[in-house]
């Protein structure tokens, strides 16, 4: 016997849908639409990297609008370019603050 | 009817185990040997060669389509999951499983399914828990479940979740592993009522 049920989360490696099997009321185990599968503490060891891939895809995309700003600004009137220049040492400042919050965060540990 | 398929999962500190049971193993062997160890995708595996070198069985990488025949170990090659089916092996460059390709529980999943109590499964050294599902599908399957003994695996992780998940039929040491998996290769099968399989199960 069977039971199959979808976890309002996402798979750590592809981000398709994830669901949660049931065998014969005794084993538990994890998988997702395209067959990628995990036991409970796989899962958590995945899902802890997956965060930390978000968050240092946050920093890049903060960080690179720098660089877009460098590339694009100087085609604009020079007050809109000092606007976005302004803008984008905002954007460090907030990438500064993932990149604390990527110091501090924790693998889950379920042993 | 005989236990003919050993199916052997190890990861971190199961080489040196691997090594053991290959140099107990006996040249007679009536029984095919599959081994699904982690290793990194994107270099040349030595695997074969090492278990080799102190057995009298041949060990290598099988092709995908090769026949299963008695005698010989098959290592899963790097990046590739190596499934038995009836007859003969695949490898598969599925998705991953616990993250690891190969992973120890499409090894031995297939094997539950395709050869059912003619299975002995067994978890060796390793971290994380992978083979313990797998472990669970061979005794569902109506095989034989077993494990290093934790105390005398380097890394215990692997054979002690095995043991929570499986009810377990032998728990040894490295040094008595391969005598015992070569004694129940020869021992008939004790004859188990086969699970009722659900329509829906596959292999992978």
């Amino acid at each position: 016997m069977e039971t199959k049920k979808l976890i309002e989360a996402t798979c750590p490696d592809c981000r398709g849908p994830l669901s949660e099997t049931v065998h014969d009321d005794a084993l538990r185990d994890y998988g997702c639409l395209v067959g990628h599968r995990y036991s409970a503490k796989a899962l958590l060891a995945a899902h802890s990297e997956a965060q930390e891939k978000a968050l240092w895809s946050a920093v890049v995309a903060l960080e690179e609008a720098a660089n877009i700003v460098w590339a694009v600004g100087p085609g604009f009137a020079p007050e809109v370019n000092d606007r976005l220049v302004r803008q984008v040492e905002k954007k460090r400042q907030q990438a500064l603050v993932v990149r604390k919050v990527l110091e501090a965060l924790e693998a889950f540990e379920a042993q | 009817m005989k236990r003919d398929i050993i199916v052997i999962g190890a990861s971190a500190g199961g080489i040196p185990v691997l090594e053991q049971i290959s140099a107990a193993l006996p040249a007679d062997l009536q029984a095919s040997v599959f081994v699904t160890v982690h290793v990194p995708a994107g270099r040349r595996s030595e695997l074969p060669a090492i278990i080799s070198h102190r057995g009298r069985l041949r060990a290598l990488h099988p092709v995908s389509g090769q026949p299963i025949v008695p005698g010989e170990i098959y290592i899963a090659p790097p990046d590739q999951h190596l499934l038995i089916e009836a007859g003969h092996i695949e490898l598969w460059r599925g998705p991953k499983e616990n993250r690891h390709r190969p992973a120890i529980n499409v090894t031995f999943r297939s094997a539950a399914i395709n050869y059912g109590e003619r299975v002995i499964g067994a978890v060796l050294s390793g971290v994380m828990d992978d083979g313990a599902t797998g472990l669970w599908w061979i005794k569902r399957h109506g095989g034989l479940a077993v494990v290093q003994d934790p105390r005398d695996a380097e890394f215990p992780d692997m054979p002690c979740a095995a043991l929570e998940h499986v009810a377990v039929d032998y728990v040894v040491g490295a040094p008595q592993l391969g005598p015992l998996l070569g004694a129940l290769s020869r021992e008939p099968g004790r004859a188990y009522e086969r699970m009722p399989v659900d329509g829906n199960e596959e292999a992978h």
